[in-house]
């Protein structure tokens, strides 16, 4: 019996000890190590990551979209409704704040760059051509938040953000503080790079037939014409949106974010922020000054309905409404009319006085308006209202009013804010300065 | 407070000479020695507690009772010096925050490590997120516990190496003695309601105070919200026919707390059980919400042969979590303070109104979400601690354990279609599956002996455990009828989920205590620990220790200490550069990184020092504990804060440094004993000043954290009340001026969350069966944000107010005020000094009148009622709060 017991001991002993390395290997089910991302499938998941970080309320899922509105004059918010007040009202540093998911967005895709660098020539050309155009739309929206447009600084202070074009990896190659602590390039820098990156994606994406929920030639192109109009570039505008409607086939959506049911935003979604009579969150609601522009017969006016919210009578809007489910809508990051209204403003601007009304009384018929009656000088004017009223709601009216040094027009009583004032540029975070002293705010915060 | 049910199951212990002992040693010491050499269980083994080198404080089965506490958490509370014990909400089943002697870390968990029986707890949630802040030691039947050991210095923690430097709290549960067999019964019942509540505007005052904001802000907008409050019938101006309606009588009630408990014990010449089973409800004080457990304990010894012991301690328990839903707009709790006042939950008809007509965040009817939502949980733990004890030699003894442990969690959430977010899909339905699976096996082996004037106990062992996480779920929304509340009953899938996380842990130690002339005593443990946390180039670490002793005279010790404790409370892939699942987009699957990974990573070690005397004298008349301990917790687990621009916030690291010095008192004095009258004192005092020592990147201050200031210390505005002439709201900047537009660099830190100094002090006074057992505890020297009363305060429109907000705001020129002017939109900084609250106080928490009977046949029969009545705690918005009780009990032993 006790000699039982002794080899029982000794089984027990020799089994258990734990002995190397290897007992504490685990499994990871849900994640997956570095190597598995450097192929093709791999980069394609990470430019797919980048999407659905973009589908974030906080980012192009709903407040980028609202909040140049907001800022303007289209948008003010619904009685009792509490939750864009400070922005509303330019409270210092309440303002729209996108600089950690844009480079978020940014670091996935330089990731997904540097690893397409590693592979053949022709293998994942598309994807090249979708991670560099998506990399400028972010660079895009970050020139504008952070910095002034190109042609428009104000006493030449000309900083935009960091621009970072490689990936991070936490290696003991070289320090931290070398490849970490960034500086904030200028804007000449930023925007020549944006343009560099949507050249190069649309050579790339010749060919690719992914529209509109991911990145193509006609997205390009489109993007192209919109910055060279941002810069104040109008001839090379007017020909990248030229090229950019010479590959239309009619389609209005050129390229938008995509939900499906299981992405649905619901109660963090547009159709949830604006002011209803079912039960979102009603945050906002269309200023009435908006409603005065629009035309009885404008055909526009379908997407607008009056209600009766918290006792009164407020405007809103139809145009994020969800087809089956409360709150699924795609979001538009460029559409057709955004062509033509850029072709026309950069052939206005240009003085091409008759091709640019040819196309805008077009464009009015269209919304079942008759042809204006401005004169060439009043043109401009009349373009950018149509602008105002044709994609209100879809991030612009701020950054419409910015890019061109324009004062920012605000719904009564608030007073206009001039284009000079400190709060018409976002303040850098102030944790991003706090941790990289290689970072300059901008003036007077 | 939650678990008034469980109180007279505590009372049962009564096994006479149940003090602690090894599990299977065998219990044939003499009654009067057992009596006199009280055992306090440490790592791997017990020492006599004169014996003891480091500070640990033990409560036996009969102390846990005494106390007529619930839950063995909330006996401990105010009772163990150097320990911070609060409930983390007032949520039936939920779980503590037990702080000891200080937060040692920055970003890591600061929870302790439990081990029950031998078996390991570390506190790693088990929710899929349905149910939130349950408590990890909820299965465990406290009428099954037989004795309580905290270890607070590093020195005698230290065997538990990796894990330990949040303290270490050792539980045995009962095992049944030899002899006759007992027979207890025991059964309970108690009443709660809610025991603090603010004082808010009513339906009238909210109505002319919102119409005196819009007045201020812009005449127009003031003629539209005036002719709506015409319209809700309010009278000619707006205000003065506004009804009310009391949101607390919607949310909260009087509910009842309910427990009974059997054990039966006993035992042969080599067999040893104890038997036991506990139901135990509690209805919360928020209508709908309720907790309830079932437990099962068997456990079983039984000498095979004389060199082979076998033991068995297995329990089952089957909790039930009904929780109010958590998310902002469907929490009752806020929704209690902010819905407006003047609307009626329901209509005429009786029917509930979804929203109320003025809309808002708060326009939701939180009355009808929580009646008609479902958020429950369900979970099972079958816990199986077994091992096999030969006995090679006479001194040498070898313990071979294998423990299972499963839990099983099944969490469900439903949105009614009736409700306003619920009508939004036709109702939401999530339903979610949890497993745990561990193992755990220790191999240890004592030995001790005596040379001499020199004795000498060693032990040494391994332990390894892995621990397996698994978790499905799947969520669909539309329902045809809110009569169908299954996945299987909805239109629309939304979404499925499934993770799964496993890590592993594995540790040699070895302890050697060495005794000479009962006189020096002297201890000295090391340990070499392996977890899988940590990244591959760094997953071993060595904790040691050393402690001391010498008793100058037989009933005065001197004791020193020094040991390294590791904290690994941190994600299973932390330190791995991983690309998760999930984030897909158009329906093509995505990855994203979710941390830059450190292939560097490795434990945050705590180094302790602690010198403490004990005394006891005059026969136990005056006992004293009283130990002065440094902490410092060098290369913290930290979340290195990296610029956003690298795509990543933070980056896992070993960094910075935070200190503790504190200072335990134990004061126990019986001051009157008489022949059948005798009463006794306990004063408990504890002071810690807990500081951050260093950053990161030689940085003074970031985020939340400066150097020199506590770690739960936050910045934040100095407010300097209503300007006099403005009525504006305004602050001190940092030279002292007051401005009206503070920027951050103007705040200052505020004292921190955990109070510098606390403590109880109780008295039992007994006269034949009579007994009489209170406790006043206190606290001072922190403060804590209240985040609702940014909202209680705020001017937005669609939230009640604070009453003070109606009486004591700035109304003209000249008024010294400290709440701002009515305007619509006026809003104070929400970090403004303003929304913090001191948490200092001193009271009466706890009082327990019993009587115990010994006659008729009966071995004992008590009954008593106990009342509780907690201090006001501060959290930060929307947390369950805490309730007072009175609870009847009586227990029958046999």
């Amino acid at each position: 019996m006790k000699k039982i017991v002794y080899i029982l001991l000794l089984i027990v002993m020799l089994g258990f000890l734990p002995c190397c390395n290897s007992i504490l290997e685990v499994k990871t089910k849900n994640a997956v190590p570095q190597e598995k991302v450097v192929d093709i499938e791999g980069v394609k998941s990470l430019i797919m990551g980048v999407y659905d970080l973009m589908q974030e309320p906080e980012f192009l899922g709903r407040d980028l979209i609202l909040l140049p509105d907001i800022m303007g004059d289209n948008c003010r918010p619904a009685p009792g409704a509490s939750k864009y007040l400070q922005e509303y009202n330019f409270t210092p540093r309440h303002t729209i704040n996108i600089w950690k998911r844009a480079y978020k967005s940014i670091g996935c895709l330089n990731e997904a760059l540097y690893y397409l660098s590693k592979l053949e020539e022709n293998e994942g050309k598309a994807l090249r051509g979708e991670a560099l155009l998506l990399r400028a739309l972010h660079y895009f929206y970050l020139a504008m938040v952070y910095a002034r447009a190109p042609e428009h600084l104000t006493n030449n202070f000309d900083l935009c953000v960091p621009l970072i074009t490689l990936p991070f990896f936490n290696s003991s190659d070289k320090s931290l503080q070398q490849v970490a602590f960034v500086k904030r390039a200028s804007v000449e820098q930023v925007w020549g790079q944006i343009i560099e990156d949507i050249k190069l994606s649309a050579s790339l994406l010749e060919g690719c037939n992914n529209a509109p929920f991911r990145a193509s030639l006609f997205a390009a192109k489109a993007l192209l014409g919109r910055c060279y109009l941002y810069m104040g570039k109008w001839k090379e505008a007017a020909r990248a949106l030229e090229e950019a409607e010479a590959l239309s086939s009619g389609e209005e959506v050129l390229w938008q974010l995509h939900f499906t049911t299981a992405e649905n935003l619901g109660a963090s979604s547009l159709e949830s922020a604006f002011v209803s009579e079912s039960n979102g969150e009603n945050q906002v609601a269309v200023n009435e000054e908006l409603m005065a522009l629009i035309n009885p017969s404008d055909i526009r006016l379908k997407k607008f309905k009056k209600i009766i919210f918290a006792g009164e009578y407020v405007w809103s809007t139809t145009k994020f409404t969800g087809n089956t489910t409360f709150g699924l809508c795609d979001i538009p990051l460029i559409r057709l009319a955004e062509v033509k209204l850029n072709k026309i403003e950069a052939l206005a601007h240009l003085k091409e006085y008759s091709k640019a009304r040819l196309s805008l009384d077009a464009f009015l018929k269209k919304c079942g308006l008759p042809p204006t009656e401005a004169s060439d000088t009043e043109l401009l004017e009349v373009i950018l209202e149509q602008r105002r009223i044709e994609l209100a709601f879809e991030g612009h009216r701020f950054f419409d009013l910015k890019r061109l040094g324009l004062n920012i027009l605000r719904p009564s009583p608030l007073p206009t804010i001039p284009y000079s004032d400190y709060r018409v540029v976002a303040p850098i975070p102030s944790d991003e300065l706090e941790i990289n002293k290689n970072l300059i705010d901008n003036p007077e915060y | 407070m939650k678990r008034v049910g469980l109180l007279l199951l505590t009372a049962i212990a009564s096994y006479g000479y149940g003090f602690a002992q090894e599990p299977d040693s065998k219990a044939t010491d003499t009654l009067s020695q057992t009596r006199l050499e009280e055992i306090v269980v440490v790592g791997y083994g017990a020492v006599k507690k004169t014996d003891l080198t480091g500070a640990v404080q033990n409560f036996s089965a009969n102390e846990v009772a005494s106390t007529g506490e619930v839950e063995f958490e909330r006996a401990l509370q105010g009772r163990v010096s150097g320990v911070y014990i609060a409930p983390t909400t007032g949520s039936p089943g939920s779980s503590y925050s037990i702080n000891f002697r200080g937060r040692g870390s920055i970003n890591a968990g600061g929870q302790p490590l439990f081990i029950v029986d031998g078996v390991v707890f570390s506190n790693a949630s088990r929710s899929s997120g349905v149910i939130s802040d349950a408590n990890v030691m909820s299965w465990l039947n406290p009428a099954d516990i037989e004795t309580i050991s905290v270890i607070k210095d590093g020195a005698t923690a230290s065997i538990y190496g990796s894990e330990a430097a949040n303290g270490v709290i050792i539980i045995t549960t009962k095992k049944g003695s030899y002899g006759k067999s007992r027979i207890s019964f025991t059964s309970n019942v108690g009443v709660q309601k809610l025991a603090h509540k603010p004082s808010l505007m009513n339906g009238r005052e909210w109505a002319e105070y919102t119409l005196l904001e819009y007045k201020n802000y812009s005449p127009a907008l003031y003629q539209k919200r005036l002719a709506a409050y015409q319209g809700y019938g309010w009278g000619s101006d707006g205000y003065s026919l506004a009804p009310t309606t009391s949101w607390y009588k919607e949310i909260y009630r009087t509910s009842t707390a309910q427990n009974y408990s059997l054990t039966i014990s006993g035992g042969g010449y080599k067999t040893r059980f104890y038997i036991s089973g506990n139901y135990n409800k509690n209805d919360g004080i928020i209508k709908h919400t309720s907790f309830s457990r079932g437990t099962l304990r068997l456990n079983v010894s039984h000498e095979v042969a004389k060199y082979l012991t076998v033991s068995s301690f297995s329990s089952f328990s089957r909790n039930i979590f009904n929780q109010p839903s958590s998310s902002a707009p469907a929490n009752p709790v806020r929704g209690a303070l902010f819905t407006i006042p003047t609307f009626a939950p329901k209509n005429a008809e009786g029917e509930y109104i979804a929203m109320n007509p003025l809309g808002g965040i708060y326009g939701y009817n939180t009355a009808q979400i929580l009646s008609l939502n479902e958020n429950y949980g369900k979970n099972s733990n079958l816990i199986s601690s077994n091992s096999l004890t030969f006995k090679i030699l006479d001194k040498l003894e070898f313990k071979s354990s294998y423990i299972v442990g499963y839990t099983w969690v099944n969490e469900h959430q439903y949105i009614d279609p009736r409700t306003a977010i619920g009508s939004r899909t036709s109702g939401m339905v999530g339903s979610f599956a949890l497993d745990v699976t561990k193992f755990q096996t220790d191999q240890v082996a004592s030995y001790s002996d005596t040379f001499g004037i020199l004795s000498i106990a060693a032990t040494a062992g391994a332990s390894y455990i892995d621990s397996k996480t698994h978790i499905s779920g799947a969520s669909a929304i539309g329902f045809a009828s809110p009569d169908l509340h299954l996945l299987s009953g909805a239109s629309t899938p939304v979404a499925a989920v499934e993770n799964y996380s496993q890590w592993k842990s594995a540790g040699l130690f070895a302890r050697i205590n060495a005794s000479c002339l009962h006189k020096y005593l002297i201890s000295a443990t090391l340990r070499y620990d392996g977890s899988s946390k940590f990244g591959e180039d760094r997953q071993w670490g060595l904790f040691p220790s050393v402690s001391a002793a010498w008793k100058i005279v037989k009933n005065l010790k001197l004791r020193a200490g020094y040991g390294v404790t590791g904290n690994a409370n941190i994600g299973a892939y932390s330190a791995k550069r991983l690309y998760e699942g999930g984030h897909n987009y158009a329906g093509i699957a995505g990855l994203r990184p979710t941390s830059p990974g450190n292939t560097k990573l490795t434990w945050e070690k705590n180094r302790s020092f602690n010198i403490g005397v004990s005394g006891n004298f005059w026969n136990s008349r005056l006992a004293f504990d009283v130990d002065y301990y440094i902490g410092k917790t060098k290369d913290l687990l930290y979340e290195r804060v990296i610029p956003s621009t690298t795509q990543f916030n933070t980056m896992p690291s070993n960094m910075g440094g935070v200190k503790n010095t504190g200072l335990d008192i134990l004061l126990n004095t019986n001051n009157l004993q008489l022949r059948d009258f005798n009463w006794r004192s306990s004063l408990n005092l504890s002071y810690c000043h807990n500081k951050i020592t260093a950053l990161q990147d030689g940085l003074s201050q970031i985020g939340d954290y400066r150097v020199g200031k506590p770690v739960s210390s936050k910045p934040l505005y100095k407010y300097a009340g209503a300007d006099p002439k403005t009525g504006m709201p305004t602050y001190y900047d940092k030279t002292g001026a007051i401005t009206l537009t503070p920027s951050p660099t103007d705040r200052y830190f505020s004292k921190g969350e955990d109070p510098r100094l606390f403590g109880s002090f109780e008295n039992t006074i007994a006269w034949r069966g009579f007994s009489l057992n209170f406790l006043f505890r206190f606290q001072s020297g922190a403060e804590k944000l209240w985040s609702d009363k940014a909202v209680l305060t705020g001017q937005t429109g669609n939230t009640n107010l604070l009453k003070e907000v109606y009486d004591n705001r700035w109304t003209k020129p000249g008024d010294i005020r400290q709440l701002p002017k009515a305007q619509y939109a006026l809003q104070i900084e929400p970090t403004a000094s303003l929304f913090y609250k001191s948490t200092n106080f001193f009271r009466l928490t706890n009082v327990c009148l019993s009587y115990t009977l010994k006659a008729y046949g009966l071995r004992s029969l008590k009954i008593y009622i106990a009342a509780y009545n907690p201090e006001e705690a501060v959290y930060e918005s929307g947390v369950y709060p805490l309730a007072k009780s009175i609870t009847m009990g009586v227990t029958i032993q046999l």
